[in-house]
This record gives C-alpha cells, structure tokens and sequence, in this order.
C-alpha cells in the first residue's frame, strides 16, 4: 500500500499536494506498529475504518447535495426577499489546502 | 415539592421584577430547582386524587433525577450565558420552559405529562419568537404547529391508552396496543426522529443566541427521556436511532450556516439515544441516559461558543466567516473542548457516554449498528471538529466583504458560562465516575478507559483527520440553503396554489413551477395586506395558518372517532 516515494517525512522537497499523503503514509505505518505493540485484535483495521468513512461521507453528501438537497438561500423568502448575493455557483477560490 | 416550581416561580419573578431583578431569578431558579432534585428522598412518589383519578406528579426514581439534574444545570449556564443579552420575555419564556421540563422528566402520570408537555411547547416557541427578527416569527409559528400537532396526538393517545386500559400511569408501553403507537409517535415528534425533525433544524437556528442554547436542552432530551421511560427494548427504535444519527450527520456535513450545523448534530447525537433505548438492555439504558447528560453540556458549549461569534460578528454562516483566530482566540479555545467531547475524543465528556451507549448496542443490540455508530461518529468529528472551526477560526476571511466592522464584545457573563461548560465536560472525561454514578443503573461493570478503546479512537478519528485534509478543496465557500422534510409545509402548500389558481383562471401552467409561485405571491399582496404585519413589515407566512386548519381539523376528526369508539 505504501509508495516509497510518499512514504518518506515531509521535507521541503515533497510538494504541498502531496503533503497529506505523505504523513498519512507515516502515520499508518506507525499505528500498525502501534496495533502490533499492544496485540490489537486487527491491526490496521481503524486507521482504514476511519480514513475510508471519512473519505465517503464526504464524497457521498457532497454528491447528495449537488444532485438533490442544496437550494439558494433565498428559497423559501417570499418573492423578492431572497438573499441578495444569492447568484448560484458563485465561484469563489478560498485558499484551501494551504497549510 | 415539585423540581418544576422553583422555576415556574422564577418565570413570574422575571415577569414583575425590574431587569435586574429578573437576572438573578433565572439564576436562583435552576439552583433552587437543583437543590430541590438533590433534597428529594430516593424513589420518592408523591400521588394526588383528581376527580376520581389518582394522579402522580412527582416520581424522583433514578432515570428522571438524572434527567432533571442535567435540566438544572443546563437551565443555570443558558440563563447566565443570556444574562446581559435577554429581555423579559425570553427570561419569563425561558424559565417557564425550563420547569415544564422537569415537569415532564418527574411526572409520574400521562395527565401530569401532557400539562407540562404542553406547556413546553408553548413556553419554548415563545422563546423563539423572543428572537425578534422576521425570520424568527415564521419559524417560531411553524415550530409551534408541529409542536401542537404532536401534543394533540399524545393527548389523542393517552385517552385512547386510558379507555383501552384503565389507566394513566406512565410506565412501559406495550407496542401492540394501538393507543401505544400514538403516543411513540407524538413523542417522536419532540425527539426530532425523522422525518418528524424539520422542526429544528428550521427555528433552533433562527432563535436568539441564548434562546438557541436553552433550546438545546430540553425539548429533544425530554423527548429522549419519555422514550427511554415508555418504550426501552423497543426494537425498532435501534434501527431508527441509526438511521437519524446518519440523516443527521450527512445534513451537518451539507450545511453552511453554523447554529443550523449543530442543530443537524442534535438529531444525530440523538440517534445515539434513541439507538441504545431501542435495546433496552440496563446498561443501555445508562449509556442513553448518559449520553444525554453528556450531550447537553457539549451541545450547550457548542451553541455558546458560536453564538458568542454570531454576537460579536453578526454571522454565523461557514461562507462569511473565517480568521477569528486572532480576534475570538478563546472562544475557539472553548469551542473545541465541546467539539472534542462530541466526536468522543478520550479525555472529554463524549467520550465517556458514547462509548458506554455503542458498547450497549454491540453487546444486545447489532454489531452492524455499532459500526455505522462509529461511522457516524466519524461525521461529527469531521464536521464540528475539523470543518467548522477551521472555516471559523483558521481558515482565511471569506465571503464578498470583510469583517468590515469593529467586532462587538463578548459579555464576561457569556465567557464565565462556556468556562463552566468547558469545566463540567473536562471533569466528566477526566473522572467518569462524576457521571456514572448519576445513571439509573450506574453504569455497573464498565470501564471506559482502556488502551485498546483509546488506541481505537484516537486511530480512527486521526485518520478522519486526514482523510478531511486531503480533500480540503472540496468544501466549497457557496451560501446554501439544504432541503429538509419541511419542504412539505414550507413549500408543497404554494406549489399546490400555484397549480389550483392556474387551473381555474383557465391559464396554463408556467414553468418552471417555482417561478410561477412568485406570481402568485403578488396576486395576493392585496389580500396579504390585511393581515398583520411583522416588525420589518413583511407578510406572516400562509401556509403555517393553512397547515393550523388541517392539524386541528384532523385532530378534531380523531378524537371525534375515539369518542365514537368507546
């Protein structure tokens, strides 16, 4: 599962996008060391647990949101009421990821 | 004497005494209320004929006085959080909901129930109404329709179960009665179970940022309370309860506006609740009740803590914040001890109650049912502990314009609350026993720490942690507003009108419906100007009052047929 390339510690060298994968790759290989210490029953098992359902509930709700649930702000004021910077898909670049 | 009359006194203290004197009521209420709860002997019952029934206002057994002890505690931080930013009708509506509450948790009788549940409902939409901006009167009227729904079908139930049975006794419900699934709805109603839980979602958020706080602690809990009273080892519940506690996460995770955000975690967390009272079990029962008491301490902490931003910045949406880290430092502070004890982080309160309810689960309920429990708890950590605080406090200023005014101060009083918030969640996650020894059954036999359940946590909420870093660019920065099953009363009722009015004008319909919708708001502004107006002048809402004649309609139609029965 590890690539050797990303499993090294996050030197200036590895690039901000690759950074989290990076320390996930680490971090992993310390709790399965972590799991073998104490003699958890399935070593491995919730670092994956989590990774993987937090991973899906995002991914899951975003798509839900999208295709069925968001509405603009506006949507049950009366007419004219709405929201006034309420311009659907205002694309806004907030920076993230950044850290 | 009763725990709710320290309380109902205070309301009439608020009521005629000038501010000041109103403040301190609310204070000395709930430790007056508390102090009563403690001085009360063990089991004690106190019964009282009425007009041929046997009435038992007050059962003090060890479910209700950890229900009421939370309610106490709960009633003091709101009102001092609120010390400085309450009028007099928040304050009278606020301790009135506060002992209709512990009514409710030590009455011993379905009559007693009902007249405080009512109550509750009344008392608590007034709090909302204290909010006083526009929004605030639509939603406080849609609360209160479904609130009155709801109690119009517990009392539907209870004279149902009283001509069925004999009595009014409340205690375990037998589900195959007809008059029992009656009454678990209503209850469902003020437990916020889908899809009967638009309600909150729609006007905690709206309510004032004390009102929010005191909103937090009563009505569902209570809800919780009565289930956890009459229908424990339920099975269907199990499954209900793991249902809202994933509708509730995935909403949390869609919303932007952050009081809305928490109030999604409500249903969730109380999935948790619901999910541990359907198994019924001793322990079960504990790990429900705990989770409750934990749940109001965090819950209240959360709602503070971003209330106290709403305050000082006048937003409270995840899109128009951002950066308070170096002007809101120890609200942020505050804020994640309470984000922490909701995601079950050891050490904090959450962890101590969620852990004794999943375990409860996994040991007499499903094994898949803890699992999605942890995956749900994997939302909360996500989404109050990751998201919400990082586009709050760290993240850059967001939205069209900056915080372009000067922040307004956030009261001592509001700061002395959250610290004793943030104490009680500390203390409960540093000694459990604080906690367990509260719980009906005491929590016999479990021990929450270990390093396998720690290990576990801290493994898979760390790698929650990441999994949310890596995909940080996916949480845009758009306002939204998320479709709940309020839909069906907020809008079904206008759509339909837009449909009827077009038919009969001979016209055919135009599309896209919505659009057509606006129309008719205008055809009907001249008959919309003869209702009364709200403070900034715009139009109560039609479809609550339309809405308001087929519940009492319908209920009316229901009693009439019970009469008909016996």
């Amino acid at each position: 599962v590890t690539d050797p390339t990303t499993a090294t510690d996050p030197q200036p060298g590895v690039s901000p996008q690759r950074r989290p994968l990076a320390v996930t790759a680490v971090a992993f290989v310390v709790m399965l060391g972590a799991d073998l210490l104490v003699g958890a029953a399935r070593p491995g098992f919730w670092p994956v647990f989590g990774f993987l359902s937090c991973t899906v509930l995002i991914l899951a709700s975003k798509a839900l949101g999208k295709r069925l649930l968001l509405r603009d702000p506006g949507y049950y004021e009366p007419s004219g009421a709405g929201h006034v910077d309420a311009d659907e898909h205002h694309e806004q670049d907030h920076g993230g990821g950044r850290g | 004497m009763l725990p709710a009359v320290p309380l109902l006194l205070a309301a009439a203290a608020a009521m005629v005494l000038p501010r000041r004197g109103g403040q301190i009521a609310l204070l000395l209420g709930p430790l007056a209320a508390g102090a009563t709860i403690l001085a009360l002997p063990a089991d004690a019952i106190a019964t009282t004929p009425f007009f041929g029934l046997e009435l038992t206002p007050l059962r003090a057994d060890g479910l209700a006085r950890a229900f009421g002890g939370v309610f106490a505690i709960a009633a003091f931080v709101a009102a001092l959080f609120g010390w400085s930013t309450m009028g007099r009708t928040e304050r009278v509506a606020a301790a009135t909901y506060a002992g209709s509450a512990l009514g409710v948790v030590f009455a011993g009788d379905l009559l007693t129930l009902f007249v405080f549940w009512e109550l509750k409902a009344v008392s608590s939409a007034v709090v909302i109404w204290a909010g006083r901006t526009p929004r605030t009167a639509g939603a406080g009227m849609r609360y209160l329709l479904v609130h009155v729904a709801g109690g119009s079908a517990l009392l539907a139930g209870i004279m149902w179960h009283l001509t069925a049975t004999g009595s009014l006794a409340f205690d375990l419900f037998d589900l195959s009665q007809g008059a029992s699934v009656v009454i678990l709805l209503a209850f469902a109603v003020s437990a916020a179970i889908p899809p009967l839980h638009a309600w909150i979602a729609d006007a905690y958020p709206e309510s004032s940022v004390s009102g929010t706080v005191f909103l937090s602690a009563f009505t569902t809990k209570a809800g919780v309370y009565v289930l956890a009273r009459g229908f424990a080892g339920a099975d269907v519940l199990l499954w209900v309860g793991v249902a809202m506690a994933i509708y509730g996460v995935v909403y949390a995770i869609l919303e932007d506006d952050i009081r809305r955000l928490l109030a999604y975690h409500i249903v969730s967390q109380v999935g948790f609740m619901i999910a541990a009272v359907g198994v019924g079990t001793p322990q079960a029962i504990d790990g429900a009740t705990a989770h409750a008491y934990a749940h109001i301490l965090y819950k209240g902490l959360l709602l503070m803590a971003t209330g106290a931003v709403l305050h000082a910045t006048g937003r409270s949406r995840l899109s128009e914040l951002g950066g308070l880290a170096r002007s809101l430092p120890w609200v942020g502070v505050l804020y994640m001890v309470a984000a922490l004890s909701i995601s079950g982080i050891p050490l904090f309160s959450g962890f101590v109650s969620k852990e004794l309810a999943v375990s409860a689960v996994a040991a007499d309920g499903s094994v898949v049912a803890q699992y999605l429990l942890k995956f749900v708890s994997v939302g909360t950590f996500l989404s109050t502990a990751l998201k919400l605080p990082y586009f709050t406090w760290l993240g850059p200023v967001r939205g069209t314009t900056g915080l372009d005014r000067p922040l307004r101060r956030v009261p001592s009083t509001m700061y002395a609350a959250m610290g004793l918030a943030a104490a009680a969640n500390i203390a409960i996650g540093l000694i459990p026993s604080l906690l367990y020894r509260q719980l009906p059954g005491g929590a016999v036999g479990y021990e929450p720490y270990s390093i396998a359940k720690v290990l576990e946590s801290a493994q898979y909420l760390g790698f929650a942690g990441l999994a949310f870093w890596l995909l940080l660019s996916r949480f845009g920065g758009e306002p939204t507003l998320t479709l709940d099953t309020d839909w069906a009363y907020r809008r079904l009722p206008v759509l339909v009108a837009v449909r009827a009015t077009a038919v009969t004008a001979g016209r055919a319909l135009p599309r896209p419906l919505e659009s057509a919708a606006r129309l008719v708001e205008g055809a009907r502004a001249p008959f919309g100007s003869l209702l009364p107006r709200t403070t900034t002048g715009s139009r109560p809402a039609h479809a609550p009052s339309w809405l308001l004649g087929v519940a009492v309609v319908g209920t009316s139609l229901a009693l009439l047929g019970l009469g008909m029965l016996t």
